[in-house]
């Protein structure tokens, strides 16, 4: 199938650059330790062993799994449909026998679990060297935890698709496109868990599908989202990627359209 | 003393091989195996003021490695250099305010500014007198054609119209020596000729000491009365251009024009290659000379016209490069 | 001395002028960043929405902290970007034009690249800044202001050391480039925050191996009256500058190196 084997070759593609994995999983390691002494400091000044239903060690494990996430989600940079469009070559995948969205969809997925597990996975097993963490009691747990990860990276992509679509109609997609990400970052529950917001940001940013592509899989690995809560959570995941893939075709196909139309 | 004096001249890059296979990269983090390539191997040459020498060889050869030593970007590993009594890679900014510089495959220009503002910040970097920056850009105007293309950013010029303007942001500043690495690569013949008349112009009429780099032997051929060829890094011929003609030119051609039939014309250390009615085409080698065969066919026929033909420079470097005519040995030498 | 400045301007005014071309952009940048970048401050606010201190600063002390380095990074930013963006220009194998003319090549670089983009990153510096000091409600006299100065100029001196050491590497690896992000980047983060909540490896390394902690930590002790908690001598303070100057000639020293390496092995 030409989706797998798009999944393939951008998997094996990241593998050349080793030398870049290596810097980058020390540079992550290295904020993640950073962010994990912020919050010791944040728990002793608070005096209090639970904040917004996390403990210290549950937000210490919540900077480990931040910093070896920020790879495969990819929050700051995608530009490649953006890219595409600004050059006009966008029209010459028209006559590619596979759907658009979901050829980069299959794409940015390899890219993801190559980063997953070499960029990840050592933040994850190195981290106990300096920090406790909180692990999940069960396999199953394990597996809902990375089934939550992986709808998180599929919305996060559908998110910057969306993003790098703008350029259809603005020329300045870049600018607009940087603004976009950081206010994720902190929309996402990056930079601080949701749970610690003031009510009324949380419930804003609660109607944005930006929590599921951060907060949500932290908190489902955490074991803070559990039971019924726990399938409302992936629900909401489902939905987000569902109703961003539905937009993401639309606006595709109008953007298409306009190029046509007007001889790109 | 010459203006550039080398002497034993040697560049060595030390490349690291990579092994294959996870195996192979696991030993590749512990000890690493170098391969030296000689990019340039032992050369000697001088050249003196006022020359304009074509400076020939495939890619890969050396070419451009003996350049970047000679403008002062590369150090060498070994031999000795000087240009205008000039260590160039210690003496960098003496040296290069005395040079200019022309890469074919790039500018030195600012790209997204109009050829004139680059021009200027030019003039601001090397210092170049007001006065003097405006006669010279009177004289580039009209030489190069620069009118026309002057208030355009460098990013919108076609290739002939940017290696225009950098020729003329090369000479501002007077150098006495200019290095021309391909300026005449990818260019149509209108083009190629403008360029060709203005490298002419500055080396006969300011005494501009030329070093030409070319793919292109239409350049040499109208241009140059030296050539200098490396492959392997190894500086194969270096002299007047007839005598690259005449040592691997191949064999000539003698075109005559009988003055009656004859039935029977072949003639000993020469081959009949055409034979038109009346015209016939000898293909002889260097063992004879076309005097020779001259008085041959002369004692034995009336002739009418004859037309000695040189093989095409083109064909005779070709040669070179594909026979392998000239010696060397393999360069590249295994390490630990 | 005023030669090369005049010239500096020239070539900074050229660049300034090219990217003036893409005006929209500019201000897209320029909210982009402004606005986007207060977020990390944001995120401190949320923290003391459940604290009345972090490690006994209060937020207005914080906000100081933050604005101090994030101020000083994002000027060294603007002023240094040609150093930030030459692992382009090796990647590009456009270091030759440089060596080709008959200037010296530190300063090239420094006079190739101005990034006016960054000033939104300035201008919320600025403003965290402003606001922590009217929180603080101080009434300085004119030498501690003079010494907000000085301290803000060190840090941006700093700064621009390090982006001078990230720049020069590009003349060993490209790839491996991004291990100095915890430096420069790295650094300003940790940077606004006091250094007391860090374990002593950690501290010990920002202090005494690269002297972050004098970029605006020992400098904000003495402007805003607080004891040192490690008990280090009253004259760290003043140590700022000099310290932070150290580490620009670290990296102009670098540079010459790297340049050399870069003659002998041409890339």
């Amino acid at each position: 199938m030409v989706y797998l084997a798009l999944f393939q070759k951008s998997f094996q593609r990241m593998i050349a650059y080793r030398g870049a994995t290596i810097a980058g999983v020390l540079t992550n390691f290295f904020f993640g330790l950073l962010r994990a002494y912020v919050f010791i400091a944040v728990y002793q000044a608070s005096g209090r062993a639970y904040i917004g239903g996390y403990s210290l060690r549950d937000a210490v494990t919540y900077t480990a799994l931040t910093q070896a996430l920020i790879a495969s989600i990819n929050l700051w940079s995608w530009w490649e449909v953006l890219r595409l469009i600004r050059s006009g070559d966008i029209t010459t995948d028209l006559t590619k026998p596979y759907h658009f969205f979901s050829s980069w969809l299959a794409r940015d997925l390899g890219r993801a679990m190559f980063q997953l597990i070499f960029r990840g996975a050592p933040i994850l097993i190195f981290f106990p060297l300096f920090f406790e963490l909180t692990w999940p009691g069960s396999l199953l747990h394990w597996a809902f935890a990375l089934l939550s990860i992986l709808l998180a990276i599929m919305i996060s992509f559908t998110w910057r698709f969306f993003v790098n679509l703008a350029a259809f109609w603005f020329v300045d997609a870049m600018g607009i496109g940087r603004f976009a990400y950081l206010t994720m970052t902190f929309m996402s529950g990056f930079t601080v868990p949701v749970a610690y917001f003031p009510d009324w940001l949380k419930f804003a940013v609660n109607l944005t599908p930006m929590p599921s592509m951060v907060n949500t899989p932290i908190e489902v690995y955490l074991g803070i989202v559990r039971g019924t809560d726990l399938w409302v959570a992936l629900g909401v995941q489902i939905f987000w990627f569902v109703l961003m893939t539905l937009l993401c075709e639309f606006l595709y196909r109008r953007g298409v359209q306009k190029l046509i139309i007007q001889g790109g | 003393m010459a203006l550039i004096e080398v002497r034993e001249l040697s560049k060595h890059f030390y490349v690291a091989k990579h092994r294959r296979g996870v195996g192979g990269a696991l030993r590749n983090l512990f000890s690493r195996e170098y391969t030296i390539v000689r990019a340039v191997d032992n050369i000697s040459f001088q050249i003196e003021r006022g020359e304009l020498i074509g400076y020939l060889g495939p890619n890969g050869a050396g070419k451009s490695t003996t350049i970047k030593m000679l403008t002062g970007i590369l150090v060498p590993s070994g031999g000795t250099l000087s240009v205008s009594g000039l260590v160039p890679w210690k003496q960098r900014t003496e040296h290069t305010r005395r040079i200019g510089v022309v890469f074919g495959q790039r500018t030195n220009l600012w790209w997204d500014l109009p050829v004139i503002e680059s021009l200027d910040l030019l003039k601001y970097i090397y210092k170049v007198p007001h006065e003097r920056f405006q006669q010279n850009l009177r004289n580039f105007e009209k030489l190069l054609g620069l009118e026309e293309f002057l208030n355009t950013p460098v990013r919108s010029l076609s290739l002939g119209q940017r290696m225009r303007a950098d020729l003329a942001g090369a000479l501002l500043h007077d150098p006495d020596l200019v290095f021309l690495d391909e300026p005449t690569i990818g260019l149509d013949v209108v083009a190629k000729e403008r360029i060709r008349s203005f490298i002419k112009e500055i080396n006969t009429q300011r005494g501009v000491t030329v070093i030409l780099t070319t793919h292109d032997l239409g350049d040499v051929e109208k241009l140059c009365k030296r050539v200098m060829m490396i492959d392997h890094g190894r500086l194969l011929l270096d002299g007047p251009l007839s005598e690259l003609q005449e040592r691997f030119g191949g064999e000539r051609e003698l075109v005559v024009d009988f003055a009656e039939d004859y039935p029977e014309i072949s003639i000993d250390g020469a081959s009949v290659i055409a034979r038109e009615g009346q015209r016939v085409t000898y293909r002889f080698g260097r063992g004879m000379s076309a005097s020779e065969l001259i008085s041959k066919l002369a004692s034995r026929y009336r002739i009418l016209d004859l037309t000695v033909r040189e093989p095409e420079i083109e064909n005779t470097v070709r040669r070179i490069y594909e026979e392998r005519l000239l010696s060397h040995t393999s360069s590249a030498i295994r390490e630990k | 001395m005023i030669e090369p400045l005049s010239l500096y301007f020239r070539l900074i005014g050229a660049r300034v002028r090219s990217q003036m071309q893409y005006k929209f952009s500019f201000i897209a940048d320029f909210i982009a960043a402004c606005v986007g970048m207060i977020m990390e401050f944001v995120g401190v606010l949320v923290l003391f929405t459940h604290m009345p201190a972090l490690g006994g600063w209060t937020l207005a002390q914080m906000a100081f902290l933050y604005g101090t380095t994030e101020l000083a990074f994002s000027l060294a930013n603007i002023l240094i970007e040609g150093f930030d963006q030459f692992p382009e220009v090796i990647r590009r194998g456009e270091f030759d034009k440089f060596l080709i003319r008959p200037r010296n090549t530190f300063f090239q670089i420094l006079s190739s690249e101005f990034a006016p983009r960054r000033i939104g990153r300035a201008t919320q510096a600025i403003f965290v800044l402003g606001a922590g000091l009217w929180w603080l409600h101080v009434s300085w006299g004119p030498e501690k202001w003079l010494f907000l100065v000085w301290t803000l100029l060190g840090g941006m001196v700093f700064y621009a050391g390090l982006f001078v050491i990230h720049g020069t590497f590009s003349f060993w690896t490209i790839e491996a480039l991004e291990t100095m992000n915890i430096f420069t980047y790295g650094g300003t983060t940790m940077a606004s925050y006091p250094m007391n909540i860090f374990s002593e490896w950690m501290r010990n390394i920002f202090i005494f191996i690269i002297p972050l902690a004098f970029v605006n930590y020992f400098p904000a002790l003495y402007l805003l009256d607080k004891p040192d908690p490690f008990g280090l001598p009253g004259f760290m303070p003043f140590l700022a500058f000099p310290l932070c100057s150290l580490v620009l000639m670290i990296g102009m020293i670098f540079w010459r190196v790297g340049v050399r390496h870069y003659q002998s092995t041409g890339n």
